[in-house]
């Protein structure tokens, strides 16, 4: 009896320390732990992936049409940066004195956890911080935008997803200025997710099937990336706005590659936020809004 | 032996709870099998022991709460770790609900089927409760007093969806249900195939008989 209560004082105690630990330790030890089980988790999505190809007798195949994804997706981004509008934006952004982001690198990774923890919507991806992933970090599909990265590890990233309400994204409509503040609306019982664009002028013209993409306001997003497709147009409680619901162009339920979008400085190995990171893992209060 | 057959359970467990497919139709829940190890470990006891010839009963055996503590704080924390909650969380009610389910073992609980799914219904529909009851709490910034704990608990992305919730709840009550029986069965027969049962056993008639 006496050994009991010694022990469940000294779990008090274990607790009590882990509660106060700096985050920065939590997340070092939460890391580690998540680093030795993406093997396994890793190698599971590789087992049961290659058990379906093999079974449907499409190994080769689906190789192949990996390959092509992550060819695909890289000329897609190519594309969208070779857009004449790209440098009569530049130009604008020259004149504003904005610094063009539209350049930076891309990172592919592969989903290792497709749903984290049933809280909120997160995946986990088989890149971390000895890639250059740091958090903040946008991640975008062939589509368009998912999310950004969350918390960091050496080996994984844990991705917010676009889903998630608490997660708003600075947006403009692809063909005016018309500016808002995207959304996640959650997934609804159909699994398809929904955002809604919040903070259009009451005055602004939107159209069914606009594109709506990153304002790259706020410094978080690069411009330009694709969120969505605007499904309705309608005034909000205020009356002083407008809002938008917004079809994502990312399907969420067919995600398998994904790509970060890095900083200059990420992307170098010898570069500061690489550094910054060796030490052990790293989460972003703004990766958490 | 007890403590390494302990690990391994949870190692296990928890891998899994992480690859395991969830959907909207079941509120996102992943199955509750760390709990249900946690569980076997605070209600597994063997019938008291004859003492002596009289028949008077000894202590019953059965894992000791330190061996449930530990299972909870070293299932807490890889659970925290793997399903990006704040580091603490899990282990908080993991512990609350084994220390409660340890103190009234011999009273409740009887190990046979029945009342297994009981137990398996009644941890499957505590967990995501008190997890989702802990982190709506932690977002209300309760800690302010505390800025150091508040800062990491209160920074959770969490927003609160009924629908989503209740969805949650049931399927966790049902594969709660459907695991407890489950899991009591196969660490049952890990503990015998590696003799931590007999050597227990053994034990505590050992103790019994002094």
């Amino acid at each position: 009896m006496k050994r009991n209560i010694i022990f469940f004082v000294f779990f008090l105690m274990a607790l009590g320390i882990l509660f106060s630990l700096p985050e920065e330790q939590t997340n070092v030890l939460s890391g580690s732990i998540r680093d030795v089980f993406s093997f396994q988790q890793s190698a599971l999505r590789r087992v049961a992936g290659w058990f379906r190809a093999v079974l449907s007798d499409k190994y080769e195949l689906s190789l192949e049409n990996r390959r092509l994804r992550t060819q695909n997706a890289k000329l897609q981004n190519e594309i969208r940066r070779s857009r004449p509008l790209q440098e009569e934006n530049q130009e604008l952004r020259a004149l504003l004195k904005l610094k063009a982001d539209s350049e930076r690198p891309l990172l592919a990774a592969e989903l290792i956890v497709r749903d984290v923890n049933g809280w909120w919507h997160m995946v986990r991806i088989n890149k971390g911080s000895e890639d250059g992933v740091r958090p903040d970090l946008p991640v975008i599909s062939p589509e368009g935008l998912i999310g950004q990265v969350a918390d960091v590890s050496p080996h994984t990233a844990d991705v917010m997803l676009l889903t998630n309400p608490k997660l708003k994204v600075g947006a403009r409509l692809g063909r005016s200025d018309v500016v808002g503040i995207v959304r996640g609306q959650g997934i609804n019982f159909q699994e398809s997710a929904l955002y809604r664009m919040d903070f259009i002028m009451k005055d602004a013209e939107v159209s069914r099937a606009d594109e709506v993409v990153t304002s790259g306001l706020g410094g978080v997003y690069p411009s330009g990336l694709v969120i969505g497709y605007v499904e309705n147009v309608q005034e909000d409680a205020s009356g002083l706005f407008q809002y938008a619901e917004i079809n994502p162009a990312a399907d969420f339920k067919a995600l398998d590659i994904v790509f970060v979008v890095l900083t200059e400085q990420s992307a170098d190995p010898s570069g500061p936020g690489r550094r910054s990171h060796d030490a052990g893992t790293s989460r972003s209060g703004g990766g958490k809004p | 032996m007890s403590f390494a057959v302990m690990l391994l359970a949870l190692v296990i467990g928890v891998a899994i709870e992480q690859a395991a497919p969830s959907s909207v139709y079941t509120g996102f829940a992943k199955p509750p099998i760390l709990i249900c190890v946690v569980a076997y470990y605070a209600l597994n006891f063997s019938p008291a022991p004859l003492s002596d010839q009289d028949g008077r009963s000894g202590q019953p055996g059965g894992h000791s709460t330190t061996l449930m503590l530990s299972a909870a704080f070293i299932g807490g924390i890889l659970s925290d770790s793997l399903f990006a909650l704040p580091l603490g969380i899990t282990p908080v009610v993991f512990a609350a609900v084994g220390s409660l389910l340890h103190h009234y073992r011999e009273k409740v609980f009887s190990g046979k089927p029945v009342t297994n799914i009981v137990f398996g219904a009644a941890l499957g529909l505590i967990m995501p409760s008190a997890v989702n009851i802990l982190l709506l709490v932690f977002n209300q910034s309760v800690l302010a007093p505390w800025p150091s704990l508040g800062h990491r608990l209160t920074g959770t992305p969490y927003s609160f969806q009924p629908g989503l919730l209740f969805c949650k709840l049931v399927a966790s009550t049902a594969m709660g249900a459907f695991l407890f029986p489950l899991i009591y069965f196969l660490m049952k027969r890990l503990e015998l195939l590696t003799g931590v049962e007999v050597l227990r056993n053994s034990q505590d008639d050992i103790d019994s008989n002094n």
